[in-house]
């Protein structure tokens, strides 16, 4: 079962051709229903209590709080779109921003995660070498390729927020594309992190080249001399 | 630090409940939706940034259209550190769990899911060497972030059909 629009607007918005990224609808959703669910949680629970003192049957349990749910979704959705009519450009535009930047940073930590796990486990094997620790342990053999991953996911999402059609947010990516090379070049501050992310980067750009290269059409055309 | 815009994306009620935690740390909360669903104590990563002149925490999955939330203090949030601080710490459990993991039908997991079976492990008392226990942690660690990361991506199907059929959705 995968997450679905309920907000109208959005849900009309993603239903033509124009541009908008439906991850990022989604996106707006889901951290609105987040706070909706806070907000309004002592309701939602007199609700629970209720159905449940009144056996209310299944189906119905349902229907009443989906009903419960979209409808305070849908209100604070209107509240926050100011003039609380159709679709909302300025806040897609702010939570598609919000969103790339903390997709960075979760990349960036998902590599400094990995960096530690990999030193650890060297750390715990000290008696044997990378090379031999590499070829029994499938995690490690594995980490340079999923390094490599968050790299091009990371890269990916700069590209991302770079076409948010905005000056800021154009703005925001580069400064953004600048810093993830300096942290990045931090993380290389010890033997074991300088060959992984050496190993990982090389990875990462033939991976990226490899995925372009499916993009491309092949061209059937015989050349005519 | 990251500055994240709040003009449309928080409330200013939830705002000022937010706290922070410092960047990747790991943080255990409650959360009914969790309780409603059956899915155990909730533990999320962390990123710290700045909202409004505020600095606070923002808790993030690994899923798309999975939500961004911040982190609140009536949740009654737990640090527990960072990835490298959690290894440091229970260093014979990671060891015991990380060959666990690979025996389980996981060649590779999380730093997430390794946190959630450390966690798990140190809540049942379990001897890291106990070989078929730790495999089974292992496994319901990566089921519990599945969920997670479900329920994250579906609010409003979530409280709908609380208790979720987790089966039937094959986890």
């Amino acid at each position: 079962m995968e997450n679905k629009l309920v907000i109208r607007e959005l849900r009309e918005i993603a239903s033509v051709p124009n541009g908008l990224d439906e991850k990022i609808l989604l996106q707006i959703q889901e951290n609105l229903a987040v706070e909706v669910m806070r907000l309004y949680k002592h309701d939602f629970i007199v609700l629970m209590r209720r159905q449940k003192q009144e056996q209310t049957p299944t189906l119905e349990a349902e229907r009443e709080r989906n009903e419960f749910f979209s409808g305070r979704l849908q209100a604070e959705y209107r509240n926050r779109t100011l003039g609380g009519n159709g679709f909302s450009l300025p806040f897609y535009v702010e939570v598609a921003e919000n969103f790339y930047k903390l997709e960075i940073g979760r990349h960036l930590q998902t590599i400094r995660d990995y960096l530690a796990q990999g030193r650890m486990s060297m750390e715990v094997n000290h008696e044997i070498s990378a090379y031999k620790l590499r070829s029994v342990d499938a995690d490690m053999r594995d980490m340079a390729h999923r390094v490599a991953d968050s790299l091009n996911a990371m890269n990916q999402s700069l590209d991302r927020l770079s076409r948010v059609n905005t000056k800021s947010a154009v703005v925001v990516a580069d400064k953004l594309r600048k810093e993830m090379g300096d942290t990045v070049q931090k993380f290389s501050d010890d033997g074991f992190s300088q060959v992984l992310l050496a190993e990982a980067l090389t990875l990462a750009e033939a991976k990226r080249r490899l995925a372009d290269l499916e993009k491309e059409p092949i061209d059937f055309a015989v050349p005519v001399h | 630090m990251l500055s994240l815009k709040k003009h449309f994306s928080f409330s200013q009620n939830l705002l000022d409940d937010a706290i922070a935690f410092p960047s990747g740390n790991f943080v255990e909360m409650n959360d009914w939706l969790y309780e409603l669903n059956h899915v155990g104590l909730k533990i999320v990563q962390t990123q710290l940034v700045e909202i409004g002149g505020k600095e606070v925490s923002i808790a993030t999955y690994d899923g798309d259209g999975a939500s961004q939330e911040l982190v609140i203090a009536s949740e009654n949030p737990v640090d527990l550190g960072n990835y490298e601080s959690i290894m440091l710490l229970h260093q014979e459990l990671f060891v015991a769990l990380h060959h666990a993991f690979q025996q389980s039908d996981a060649v590779h997991y999380l730093p997430i899911e390794m946190v959630v079976a450390i966690r798990s492990s140190l809540e049942v008392g379990v001897d890291p060497a106990n070989v078929s226990r730790l495999k089974d942690i292992a496994v319901d660690a990566r089921i519990r972030v599945k969920r997670g990361v479900w329920i994250a991506r579906n609010h409003v199907t979530a409280f709908e059909k609380a208790p979720v059929d987790w089966r039937a959705l094959g986890m």
